[in-house]
């Protein structure tokens, strides 16, 4: 199965479910929302609006077999093992699931 | 506000006006301008603003913020004391610099360990840790710092130039402040990169540096 196979539903409950593997690795501080969501979330504070949706799942899974996300380390890990760490571990997990990986994008953004 | 720039920046015929209009470019902080952020902070981040906690850049800028507030207070009291006492221009500078190095900036590679891994720093968060290490060094504020070289390409040689001033004087020599701060940020990088940093240029400034009192050291 590749993600293009994934229906909308099913994408962001995997991803959610990714979510939760990343931040239980150690070294990983945050997950970051995509930067492409940013315009959304700063018009939301703006103007709320209660009928807003919630922000999509922070671990990105394109229909190109590329997972992407955003992280933070924490100060006392080593960044370049975490990054490892975090591939390895969304590698796995998806392999699991049946889903065809060709990269994963690990962007450290900040280290905490 | 004015702006003292360093020297590779007026080389490259940038303004000071240039720099205070890029620093307060709310695009390049993830929407938010350096004021906002200060405010923020004033406010004890609270409420908590999902759209500055979950923003790298404006969570650099704050550390940084945090830091500069901490260790110029006691230089501004010193300051009040003294009847020549200098211009707060040297922290105008350092926050104006915070906001221009905190924005994302290059992607710099992590070797990869596996064909499927493609792993990067952002030169935003490599500016912060040297920026942070540097800080450690007592009494010492990091002004600037720049990567020179092309980061992007794993194995190319780079140079880290870093521009600190000593805000208060515990008594170590210039010499010693610089030794300190090279190798604070040299340890940083090794932990948290795979650059290969050819280099690391520590400037120090010294002169206005508020005295720290014996007992205090």
């Amino acid at each position: 199965m590749t993600s293009h196979d994934l229906d909308d539903t099913a994408r962001d409950a995997l991803a959610l479910e990714l979510e939760e593997l990343v931040e239980a690795i150690p070294g990983v501080a945050h997950i970051y929302q995509p930067r492409a969501t940013l315009p959304a979330l700063l018009a939301a504070r703006l103007t709320p609006d209660p009928s807003t949706p919630p922000p999509p799942p922070r671990v990105e899974i394109g229909d190109d077999g590329v997972v992407a996300l955003t992280i933070a380390t924490d100060a006392d890990s080593i960044s370049p093992d975490v990054a490892h760490r975090v591939h390895d571990a969304l590698l796995e997990r998806l392999g699991r699931a049946g889903t065809a990986v060709r990269r994963v994008d690990v962007r450290i953004a900040r280290v905490d | 506000m004015t702006t003292d720039l360093p020297d590779d920046l007026e080389a490259a015929g940038v303004s000071g006006d240039d720099v205070e209009t890029l620093s307060l470019e709310p695009d390049r902080l993830d929407g938010h301008t350096i004021d906002e952020l200060a405010d923020y902070l004033d406010a004890g981040m609270t409420p908590a603003d999902p759209t500055i906690d979950d923003s790298p850049a404006c969570q650099n800028v704050l550390d940084a913020l945090t830091r500069v507030r901490m260790l110029s207070h006691g230089a501004l009291e010193a300051d009040a004391l003294d009847e020549d006492a200098r211009e707060d221009d040297w922290i105008t500078e350092i926050i104006t610099n915070i906001s221009l190095e905190a924005h994302a900036g290059r992607d710099i590679p992590l070797p990869p360990l596996k064909e499927t891994e493609n792993s990067v720093i952002t030169e935003g968060a490599v500016r912060s840790i040297v920026r942070r290490a540097g800080d450690t060094v007592d009494g010492v504020l990091i002004g600037r710092c720049t990567l020179e070289g092309d980061v992007t390409t794993p194995g190319a040689p780079v140079v880290v130039r870093v521009w600190a001033r000593i805000v208060r004087d515990h008594g170590a020599t210039a010499e010693a402040v610089t030794d300190a701060v090279c190798s604070a940020v040299e340890e940083a990088l090794r932990t948290h990169t795979e650059m290969n940093v050819e280099s690391i240029d520590v400037t120090i400034r010294t002169d206005g540096a508020a005295p720290v009192p014996e007992e205090e050291r």
